[in-house]
């Protein structure tokens, strides 16, 4: 009893180095050209990290989630010793990124109006 | 009275009693023919006896015992008491009632001769006194009563029986004044003979065993989840095996598969009392209330410390994030990378072709610091290092660093390892991606550990030459990676301006500090000068201040050293006193030196004095000479073919060359760095793509993509490019005819060459540079 709560008396200052690495990456993420939010959650979907809103980060870790659900059972169905590792859901207005880990779920969501963007240019010329 | 007329008697009846069951009926019969119900069975049956039971005589078994009845239950407990909770204490019980109901019967026989039965059937009275049979009472108050109460329940059909009933007994009555009664007939005109056949006594033998436990347990499941705990089973097999070894003497271990198995389903039963065990530990422990409110607390940091270790796990998984990203944001560079092939080449007669610029690299920090270095990866494709310092002498920065960096994230490095002073030089091991030596501008190495392990959790540094004595005494200008040795210990070379070369040997077994590199100078360049005479009378050996370095591809013991004064040693690393060959090949210094990746005897060297040349080993005068016209930062081969190099001049441009098109001018010149100020410092070809990297001295690195015509590969007679042992070949040929070309005038006209040999012109140069350098 007395172990555990010694390791539990707190986040140790290895993780806090390596979290605030984790938190550089994310804001440097979400400087990135179109990106427009950068979710960490954990395996019940519940954010850790985020860069959007609630609403929306609510939303997508939980669409995501699920879809990362559906395509683990997929490939995993076809054969067990494989395992998913990221999906990338290619929409009209958004791509959006995740990485698959038993023990998290990284999503990043990117507008990918550049090509619209393009084309008004294109057209103006 | 007729002999027939009880059971007369009981078919009359039977109309009467109607809807009544049939089971009333056959009791009737049989209370006729038999004295109880299952009396001939049971005389026919021999009855068991238990074994131990009491034998006794016949005057036992006669002899009265007596027994007292009395009203009052003598196993029924005085003075009971029982614990009260409000009052704390026994109280007396209060005594119930003492009576034993033992069967209860709500009857529905009536006597005979009885009020009752006066009341019931008035009319036959008078026939059948004689009847000794008790008359069965119809379960319903009788419906001959009222015709008319439909609201007794009783169905339709029934009433319509019930009437048709009622108007026979009427007639019956009539008819039973008159006569005897006779047999009677219901209104479908059915006579009901019956008769009883001998029924097989019913007899129940049952038996109660303890109903085995049963749970309700509910999954999912699938092909995959199965496979998941086939292999959490087999990785716990093993433990759980000795624990029964342990439990059983070790007995049971030494059996086959078939043993496995079973000491698998002991294994579980064992892991079921465990369980049971741990459940009524924590029985146990949440009757301490206190306990409770510790576990609670723990099972909340766990839950904070948990998200946290996920977070900090996602590093990983964010870094590829971060690439797709990258790849999003620059997917038309990639495709350029990828697929653009300058369609203008095809038409191009003198076999001329562009570089095209793909990404740019650059890091915040590294904005004002020189690229000292460029090293690819050799097994990873994407993958290279650099090594940022300062050539700057009279404005020194003093801090560098090493930078890994990937195509496949352009914004940002992979690895960072920020070194106390500039980094001068860097090399990846061609075998071990992981390894990175670095020379710094104190002298001293240090060794990049990129592969995490555990010891070195966060992927940095570790090993680092911390000794005084070993190290250079002035900045490394080159390090380069040897030949694993005898144990397989990766080991390198460095040189550094104080004339050393000192050969590294990574020791796995010394870990920690600088304890696991240990340093063996190897050659100290002396200069083919007599010493010169000191100040104070002594004389000096001078030696040569080590510039660049090359170690041979094949003859991994013979290498090549550049020197500030414009020499070029190839040594020996078998012997360090004496030097195989000392070419006077710049008037600068030398600033790059390589080996040609095909041809064994030629390397390639440039300098600052405006020149870039070719060598073959065996002369003492270079083979081709090229003379540019402005300093020349650095060269390099191209890894694809034995006529193709590269070179950077210190107006920023990028010069190829292929020998084979072209002897004299370049087939590409491109100006590669934006800024008029930027001097680009290196060049590195990709091992794999046709990809070209260059660092200037801002920091910042420009891949540039070759065209086809910048990469002729040999093709055979139908086209497809030759590629393995003839290809070698093939380019070592091409090379070697090359020579000829230049060696065979050598007999009549001395080498072709466009060397300043004029000392006089070495020092207009010499005076030239300076003036720019100021």
């Amino acid at each position: 009893m007395s172990e555990k709560e010694h390791k539990n008396s707190g986040p140790r200052i290895e993780d806090l180095m390596v979290v605030e690495k984790v938190e550089s990456i994310i804001d440097r993420i979400s400087g990135h050209k179109n990106v427009e939010g950068v979710i960490v959650c954990d395996k019940e979907g519940a954010a850790i990290q985020t860069t959007m809103d609630n609403t929306n980060t609510v939303m997508y870790a939980e669409g995501i989630r699920n879809a990362v659900i559906m395509g683990t059972s997929m490939v995993r169905d076809c054969d067990p010793t494989n395992d998913l590792l990221y999906i990338r859901i290619g929409s009209k207005k958004l791509e959006m990124l995740a990485h698959s880990d038993p023990d998290y779920l990284a999503i990043v969501i990117q507008s990918r109006i550049k090509a619209a963007k393009k084309e008004v240019e294109q057209n103006a010329i | 009275m007729a002999p027939g007329k009880p059971q007369q008697q009981d078919q009359g009846k039977a109309p009467q009693e109607g809807g009544a069951s049939k089971g009333k009926k056959r009791g009737k019969g049989r209370r006729g023919n038999f004295e109880d119900d299952y009396g001939y069975s049971r005389r026919d049956q021999n009855l068991a006896k238990p074994p131990d039971q009491e034998k006794l005589t016949e005057t036992q078994l006669k002899e009265e015992l007596v027994r007292n009845l009395s009203c009052v239950d003598p196993a029924k407990m005085k003075n009971r008491v029982v614990w009260d909770a409000n009052e704390k204490g026994f109280i007396l019980a209060q005594d119930e009632e003492q009576t034993i109901h033992m069967f209860h019967l709500d009857s529905e026989l009536i006597f005979k001769d009885s009020q009752e039965e006066i009341k019931e059937y008035p009319f036959s009275l008078s026939e059948e006194v004689e009847d000794p049979e008790f008359v069965e009472k119809k379960s319903p108050p009788p419906a001959s009563a009222d015709p008319s109460s439909s609201n007794d329940g009783i169905s339709d059909e029934q009433k319509a029986t019930e009437e048709a009933e009622d108007a026979d007994e009427k007639e019956e009555i009539a008819q039973a004044k008159e006569e005897k009664p006779t047999k009677l007939l219901n209104q479908f005109n059915f006579c009901e003979r019956a008769s009883q056949t001998l029924n097989n006594p019913i007899r129940e033998h049952s038996a109660q065993t303890v109903p085995p436990p049963r749970s309700s347990y509910k999954d999912y499941c699938n092909a995959w989840i199965i496979y998941d705990l086939y292999e959490s089973d087999t990785a716990n097999r093993p433990k759980a095996t000795k624990k029964v070894a342990a439990g059983g003497g070790g007995g049971e271990g030494e059996e086959g598969e078939e043993g496995e198995k079973k000491e698998g389903a002991e294994g579980e039963e064992k892991k079921d009392k465990a369980k049971d065990t741990k459940k009524d530990k924590e029985r146990e422990g949440k009757v301490a209330a206190k306990e409770k409110v510790r576990v609670r607390k723990a099972s909340i940091l766990e839950g904070t410390a948990a998200q946290e270790a996920a977070l900090a796990k996602s590093a990983e998984g964010l870094k590829i994030l971060e690439r797709l990203v990258m790849q999003n944001v620059f997917n038309d560079v990639l495709h350029d990378f990828k697929y653009y092939e300058d369609a203008s080449d095809e038409f191009r007669e003198t076999g001329e072709g562009t570089i095209l610029p793909l990404w740019k690299f650059a890091y915040d920090r590294a904005k004002k610091h020189h690229v000292t270095s460029i090293s690819w990866a050799q097994s990873e494709p994407d993958m290279f290092a650099v090594s940022y310092g300062s050539f700057n002498f009279m404005h020194p920065i003093l801090d560098g660093m090493v930078l890994i960096w990937s195509l496949r994230n352009t914004a940002f490095p992979e690895h960072i390892w920020m070194a106390p002073k500039g980094a001068m030089s860097c090399a990846i091991h061609p075998l071990q991606d992981c390894l990175v030596a670095v020379g710094l501008y104190d002298g001293n190495v240090a060794l990049l550990q990129l592969r995490e392990n555990e010891e070195n959790s966060n992927r940095s540094v570790i090993l680092k030459n911390c000794h005084i004595v070993m190290k250079h005494r002035s900045p490394i200008w080159s390090v380069r990676w040897a030949d694993n040795d005898m144990d397989n210990n990766p080991n390198f070379y460095s040189c550094g301006m104080d004339g050393q070369v000192i050969h590294w040997v990574i020791d796995p077994s010394a870990s920690g500090g600088g304890g696991g590199l240990s340093g063996t100078p190897i050659a100290t360049l002396h200069l083919p000068v007599p010493p010169v005479q000191g100040p104070d009378g002594t004389n000096y050996n001078l030696f040569g201040c080590a510039r660049a370095m090359a170690i041979h591809p094949k003859e991994r013991s013979t290498f090549l050293v550049g020197t500030a004064e414009g020499n070029i040693f190839q040594c020996s690393m078998l012997y360090g006193s004496r030097f195989q060959q000392i070419y006077n090949a710049h008037f600068l210094p030398v600033a790059a030196l390589e080996w040609n990746y095909f041809h064994p005897d030629v390397f390639l060297s440039c300098s600052e004095d405006w020149t870039i040349k070719v060598w073959d080993r065996n002369d003492s005068e270079p083979m081709y000479v090229f003379e540019i016209g402005v300093a020349i930062l650095d060269c390099a081969w191209a890894p694809y073919s034995s006529t193709v190099f590269a070179a950077v001049t210190e107006e920023g441009k990028t010069l190829v060359y292929d020998l084979n098109v072209n002897k004299e001018k370049p087939i590409c010149c491109q100006q590669v760095v934006t800024k008029k100020k930027v001097r680009p410092n290196r060049i590195a070809f990709n091992p794999y793509y046709p990809l070209i990297v260059v660092g200037d001295d801002r920091g910042q690195l420009t891949t540039l993509k070759l065209s086809p015509n910048l990469r002729n590969l040999p093709r055979d007679p139908k086209g497809h490019i030759v590629d393995g042992e003839p290809r070698v070949t093939f380019e070592i040929n091409k090379m070697t005819k090359l020579l000829s070309l230049v060696r065979d005038p050598e007999s009549v006209t001395g080498p072709k060459t466009l060397t300043l040999a004029d000392e006089k012109q070495a020092k207009n140069v010499l005076s030239i540079m300076g003036a720019g350098k100021k």
